[in-house]
C-alpha cells in the first residue's frame, strides 16, 4: 500500500482490485467473487464500477487495501497508508488494517503518525535510517 | 507575447522540449515530411508547367504577338503580308518540330525528343537595327563567330551542353537524329551555354530552311513572332486576323502555356490534394504533441494558474509551442522538399509528357514564392493544430487541472457526440459528392473527400473507447498484458484516437490510391484488349506517349498493305489543337476498317458498322468520353473547329472510351482530315495478319519494307506490355507520397506511445509491484501499439475504400470524363492492413523497451 494509493486511473476500482489475481491467472468467476468480497470487506462495494478519479482519498486507500489483500500475500507492506488522508478517513483505514492483522495477516506499516503506530502490535522506531528503539 | 509570457514560455516549454528531445525531434521530422511533400508537389507542378512554358515561349523579349499554325503549318507568304502591315516592327518566321535522338530498336523508351526550332538566321535586319544580337530566347550561342553562315553550313545545329555531354557530341561533329523515322544528319555548329534561362536543354536551333527541308515543310512555317508598335497591338492584331489563312490564329505570347495550364489543372489538383493529406497527417501529430505536452504539464499549469497566470498566457504558451514546431519543421521541410522535388519533378514531367503534352525538365524551378508559401502553410497548419489543445489547457480550471487525468472519463459522452458529428459529416460528403463539377474541377468531389476524412476521424474516439471496453472483457481470461493494454488504450482515448486517426488517414491514402489504380488498371487492360486487336504495330522508334507527333508518309501503310500475309492496315494520327481555352486531340484513322475490325469501345451513338459505312469522307466524328466531360457535347451535336479549310462543324456520331490521353479526343476519318488539313501523313499504323500467317516472319518483312526508315514494329503483346508499364510508371509518385504519409503516421505512433509510457511510469511501477513481469510490460506496450495499428488500419481501409470509390466514380470521372469500372483490390487491402499493424508494432518497440527499463522503486517513489 502506498501513501498516494497508486490506483491505475484507466481501470475501474473492481479491475484495480482484481489485477493481482489476473496476474496470477485466477479464473474469471473466482476473481469476480473475490473482488466483490474484498470490496465489501473494506466498505466500498458500491464503488466497483467507479474510476479512481471519482473516489475520495479514504475510498481510494480502501480500494488500495483491497487490492493489497486480495491475493492473500504472506506479508502486506503499507507505506504511510494514512499520510494523505484526513483524520476521519485515516481512522477508518487504520481500523481496517487492524482487522486485517487480527485475522492473522502479517502487516508491516511505515508511518510518521503516532496514532497509526499505536494501533500496531509491535513498534520499531527509526531515525535517519537507524533503529533507535 | 510580452516579457513575463516569454519567461513563462522559456520555463514551461523550452525545458520540457529539451527533456523530451526524442519526441520533439520525431514531431519536427514528421511536420517537415508533411511540408516536404506539399512543397515537392508544388515545385513539381510549377516546374512541369514552367518547362513547357519555356519550351513553347522561346521568343525574343520584345515579341508581343504570335501567329500560330495548325498541323503541317501555313503558307510562308503570310510572313510577307504581315511584314507589310503598318505598325509591325518585326516579324520572324519559325518552324517548330521534333526529332528523336538515342533511340534503339526494341526499346520503346530509349529515345529522347529534341525540339527543333527553325529560325531565319539570314533574314535582313529591320531598318535601324544594326546587329542581330539574339536568337529567340534572348541569348547568343557559344562557339561561333559573327558570321551566321558558319551556323548554317552543313545543316548546322545549335545544341545544349547537356545534349552534347549525354550523346558525346562535339562542335563541328555530326548529330544523328530521326525525323519522322528518317535518319537525318545535322552538324553541331555551336553549343548553348548551360546558364541560358529561356530554353530548356532539349531545344535545338537550326536555320529555318534546314528545318523546312528536314520536316518536308518547304514553303510552310509553323509560327511567326511579331513585334507590334507599343500602343498599337490591338489594331495590329485585328489587321492580322483579317489576312491570315484559316486554321491559324494570332495570340499573345503565353497563350499556349495558359492552355496547357488549364489542361493540367485536374491532374495537378489531384496531386495537390494528396500532398495536403500528407500535411494533414503531420497536423494531427502536432495536435497530439501539444495535447500530450499540455496533459503532462497539467500539474504545472494548475500551479501557474493558481499563482495568477492568465488563461490567455497559458493559451499563448502552447500556441507558441505548436507554432515553434511549425516554423522549425517547415524550415526543415523546405530542405527535405527540395530533395524530394527532384524525384517528384521527374515523375510529374514524365506523366505530363506521356499523357498530355511534350515537356522536358532540366532543372527545378525553386520559386521563392512557392517556398515561402510552403513555410507559411506549414506554420499556419501547425499553429492551427495547436490551437485546440492550447485552448483546452488554458480553459481547464486549476482545481480540475491538478486532479490529473480525471477528466479522460468524460470521453464516453464526448466520443458519442463526436461520432454523431462524424456520421453527419459522412452523410454530408455522400450528398455533395453527387453535385456537378464547377468549371471542369471536381470541387464537390474534393469536399466530399474532406468530409469523409474528417467524418471518419471524428468516429475514431468512440471506436477507441468501445474497442477498449470490449477487449477488456475478452482479454480478461487470456492475458494480463493484453488486458492492461486494452485498459490503457481506452484510458487515454484522446491521444490514442489522434494516433489512430492519423494512421487511418495515411492508410486511407494508400487504400484509395490502390482502389483507384486497380480500377483504372482493370479498365485500361480491358480497353487495351479491345482497342489493340491488330497483330503488329508500327510507330516511331524509341518514343511513346503524347509528346511526339511523327508524320510518316501515307505511302508506307499502302506499301505494307501489299506485303504477303497482310490482311489489312489501319492508320492513326493525333494532333493537339486549341479548344475552349485549353487543348484537345484531333485524331484521324481509317474509320472504314471498323466494319471488319472493331477496335473502338463505343459508349453511345452509332455502332461500328454504321460508323464504318457512313462517316468516311464526311465531317462526322466519334468523340471520347473525356471530351464529352469537358465540352458537354452529345451525339448529334456539332463540334466546331477552325481548320486550314475554314471553320467546320463536325457532327458527333458516337461517343467512345479512350484512355490514351486525358485531353479528350475527336476521331475523324483520315480522308476528311487530309482534305481539311492538307496533311495525309500518319503517326503510326497497325497491321492485321491473314489467318494462319506467321506474325514474327511478317514483322521481319515489314521492317525490311520500311527501310531505310527506322521504326518500331511491335507485336500486340509487346505493345500491351509497354502500355501497362507506362501506366504503372504514372503512379510511382503517388506511391512514394503514400510511403511518406505512412511514415509520418508511424512517427505519430512512436511519439504517442513514447509519451504514454513516460506518463505511465508510476503505473508501470505499481504493476511491477503487483507482479507484472518485465516481459509482460513489454508485451503490454506492444499490444497497445498493435491496437493502434489494427484500429487505424481498419478505419483506414474503410475510409480509403470510400475515398477510392469517390476518386473513381466522382473526382476522376468529373475531371477526366473516362468511365472506370470499380475493382477493389482485396489482396492489397489486406496487405495494407497487415503492413500498418506490423509498422505500428515496430513503432512500439522502442517505447516498449523504455517501459521495460523503468526502475520500479524509482517510479513509485515520487511521494
Amino acid at each position: 500500500m502506498f501513501q498516494f494509493f497508486n490506483l491505475l486511473p484507466a481501470m475501474t476500482v473492481a479491475a484495480n482490485v482484481a489485477l493481482p489475481l489476473i496476474l496470477q491467472r485466477v479464473p474469471r468467476t473466482a476473481i469476480d467473487e473475490r473482488v466483490a468480497r474484498a470490496l465489501a470487506a473494506v466498505g466500498i462495494a458500491d464503488k466497483a464500477a467507479a474510476y479512481p478519479a471519482q473516489l475520495s482519498g479514504g475510498q481510494a486507500q480502501r480500494a488500495a487495501l483491497a487490492r493489497a489483500m486480495i491475493h492473500r500475500p504472506a506479508i502486506v507492506l503499507a507505506d504511510e497508508p494514512t499520510g494523505n488522508l484526513d483524520s476521519q478517513s485515516g481512522a477508518v483505514v487504520l481500523k481496517l488494517l487492524r482487522a486485517v492483522a487480527d485475522a492473522g495477516q502479517a502487516l508491516l506499516l511505515a508511518t510518521h503518525s503516532p496514532e497509526a503506530a499505536q494501533s500496531c502490535d509491535r513498534t520499531i522506531r527509526m531515525q535517519d535510517g537507524r533503529i533507535v528503539a | 507575447m510580452r516579457g513575463p509570457g516569454l519567461a513563462l514560455f522559456g520555463s514551461l516549454v523550452v525545458g520540457y522540449l529539451r527533456a523530451n528531445r526524442l519526441r520533439s525531434l520525431v514531431t519536427l521530422i514528421a511536420i517537415a515530411l508533411g511540408v516536404a511533400v506539399y512543397l515537392a508537389i508544388d515545385l513539381a507542378n510549377a516546374t512541369a508547367l514552367a518547362s513547357f512554358s519555356s519550351n513553347v515561349n522561346i521568343v525574343a523579349s520584345r515579341v508581343n504577338l504570335q501567329i500560330l499554325g495548325l498541323g503541317r503549318g501555313f503558307d510562308e507568304r503570310t510572313l510577307v503580308a504581315v511584314q507589310r502591315l503598318p505598325d509591325v516592327l518585326e516579324a520572324d518566321p519559325i518552324i517548330e518540330d521534333s526529332v528523336v535522338i538515342g533511340a534503339r530498336q526494341g526499346d520503346a523508351l530509349s529515345g529522347e525528343i529534341l525540339r527543333i526550332l527553325g529560325v531565319d538566321l539570314l533574314r535582313p535586319l529591320p531598318e535601324g537595327v544594326e546587329q542581330r544580337s539574339e536568337l529567340p530566347g534572348g541569348f547568343a550561342p557559344q562557339g561561333t563567330g559573327p558570321d551566321p553562315y558558319g551556323l548554317i553550313a552543313g545543316r548546322g545545329a545549335i545544341v545544349s551542353q547537356r545534349v552534347v555531354d549525354r550523346y558525346a557530341l562535339r562542335v563541328g561533329g555530326p548529330l544523328a537524329v530521326l525525323a519522322d523515322g528518317r535518319p537525318v544528319h545535322l552538324r553541331v555548329a555551336a553549343i548553348l551555354p548551360r546558364t541560358v534561362g529561356a530554353a530548356d536543354s532539349s531545344v535545338v536551333f537550326v536555320d529555318i530552311v534546314t528545318a523546312q527541308e528536314i520536316f518536308g515543310k518547304v514553303g510552310l512555317i509553323d509560327r511567326i513572332d511579331l513585334v507590334a508598335a507599343p500602343g498599337r497591338i490591338v489594331e495590329v492584331r485585328s489587321a492580322i486576323a483579317r489576312l491570315i489563312p484559316p486554321g491559324t490564329r494570332v495570340v499573345e505570347p503565353g497563350t499556349r502555356t495558359d492552355e496547357v495550364r488549364r489542361l493540367l489543372r485536374s491532374f495537378q489538383s489531384n496531386l495537390a490534394a494528396i500532398s495536403y493529406i500528407a500535411l494533414l497527417v503531420g497536423a494531427f501529430l502536432i495536435y497530439n504533441t501539444v495535447a500530450i505536452s499540455a496533459v503532462q504539464r497539467r500539474a504545472e499549469i494548475g500551479t501557474l494558474r493558481a499563482l495568477g497566470t492568465t488563461r490567455r498566457q497559458i493559451f499563448g504558451i502552447f500556441l507558441l509551442e505548436g507554432t515553434l514546431f511549425g516554423v522549425l519543421g517547415s524550415l526543415l521541410g523546405l530542405a527535405f522538399g527540395a530533395l524530394l522535388a527532384r524525384f517528384a519533378v521527374t515523375a510529374v514531367a514524365r506523366t505530363v509528357d506521356t499523357l498530355y503534352v511534350g515537356t522536358h525538365v532540366d532543372r527545378i524551378v525553386y520559386d521563392p514564392l512557392v517556398m515561402l508559401q510552403a513555410l507559411a502553410f506549414g506554420t499556419i497548419v501547425a499553429a492551427a493544430s495547436a490551437a485546440a489543445p492550447a485552448f483546452e489547457a488554458a480553459a481547464t480550471p486549476p482545481a480540475q487541472t491538478m486532479r490529473s487525468r480525471g477528466y479522460e472519463t468524460r470521453m464516453w459522452r464526448l466520443g458519442i457526440g463526436l461520432a454523431a458529428g462524424g456520421l453527419a459529416l459522412l452523410a454530408l460528403g455522400g450528398l455533395v459528392a453527387f453535385l456537378p463539377a464547377i468549371d471542369g474541377l471536381s470541387l464537390f468531389g474534393y469536399a466530399a473527400a474532406m468530409c469523409t476524412i474528417l467524418g471518419a476521424s471524428l468516429c475514431v474516439p468512440l471506436a477507441v473507447i468501445a474497442t477498449s471496453a470490449l477487449l477488456q472483457r475478452l482479454a480478461y481470461r487470456y492475458s494480463s498484458s493484453a488486458l492492461l493494454a486494452a485498459s490503457n488504450f481506452g484510458g487515454t482515448p484522446r491521444r490514442n484516437s489522434i494516433a489512430v486517426a492519423s494512421l487511418a488517414i495515411a492508410v486511407a491514402m494508400i487504400v484509395s490510391v490502390a482502389v483507384s489504380v486497380s480500377s483504372l488498371r482493370l479498365t485500361v487492360v480491358g480497353w487495351v484488349d479491345e482497342t489493340f486487336k491488330a497483330d503488329l504495330f508500327v510507330r516511331p522508334l524509341g518514343i511513346s506517349g503524347a509528346a511526339y507527333d511523327a508524320r510518316l508518309s501515307a505511302r508506307l501503310p499502302a506499301r505494307v498493305r501489299a506485303l504477303p500475309g497482310v490482311a489489312g492496315v489501319s492508320t492513326f494520327r493525333g494532333i493537339s489543337i486549341p479548344f475552349r481555352g485549353s487543348l484537345m486531340t484531333l485524331a484521324t484513322t481509317n474509320l472504314s476498317t471498323l466494319a471488319e475490325h472493331n477496335w473502338l469501345r463505343l459508349e453511345s451513338g452509332a455502332d461500328a458498322r454504321t460508323i464504318a459505312r457512313t462517316l468516311p469522307g464526311t465531317t462526322g466524328v466519334v468523340i471520347s468520353a473525356q471530351l464529352v466531360a469537358r465540352s458537354g457535347l452529345r451525339v448529334g451535336d456539332a463540334l466546331v473547329l477552325d481548320t486550314p479549310a475554314g471553320r467546320v462543324p463536325f457532327r458527333v456520331a458516337a461517343i467512345y472510351d479512350d484512355y490514351s490521353n486525358d485531353s479528350g479526343t475527336a476521331l475523324v476519318d483520315a480522308g476528311t482530315f487530309a482534305r481539311l488539313y492538307h496533311d495525309d501523313s500518319v503517326a503510326m499504323f497497325s497491321i492485321y495478319a491473314k489467318p494462319g500467317a506467321d506474325v514474327l516472319a511478317l514483322r521481319t518483312r515489314v521492317i525490311r519494307s520500311l527501310s531505310p526508315l527506322r521504326l518500331d514494329v511491335e507485336t500486340t503483346g509487346e505493345l500491351r506490355f509497354l502500355i501497362v508499364s507506362i501506366f504503372n510508371r504514372t503512379f510511382e509518385l503517388t506511391e512514394a507520397l503514400n510511403v511518406i504519409a505512412i511514415t509520418i503516421a508511424v512517427m505519430g505512433v512512436v511519439s504517442t506511445l513514447f509519451a504514454l509510457v513516460l506518463e505511465r511510469r508510476r503505473e508501470i511501477g505499481v504493476m511491477r509491484y503487483l507482479g507484472l513481469s518485465i516481459r509482460a510490460v513489454r508485451h503490454m506496450v506492444l499490444y497497445e501499439a498493435a491496437l493502434i495499428g489494427i484500429l487505424g488500419g481498419l478505419f483506414g481501409v474503410v475510409c480509403g475504400t470510400l475515398l477510392g470509390l469517390l476518386l473513381v466514380l466522382v473526382i476522376d470521372r468529373q475531371a477526366f470524363g473516362a468511365a472506370v469500372a470499380v475493382a477493389v483490390p482485396y489482396g492489397s487491402l489486406a496487405g495494407s492492413l497487415l503492413l500498418v499493424v506490423v509498422a505500428a508494432v515496430v513503432a512500439g518497440l522502442y517505447p516498449a523497451h523504455v517501459a521495460a527499463r523503468i526502475q520500479t522503486a524509482e517510479a513509485v517513489r515520487a511521494e
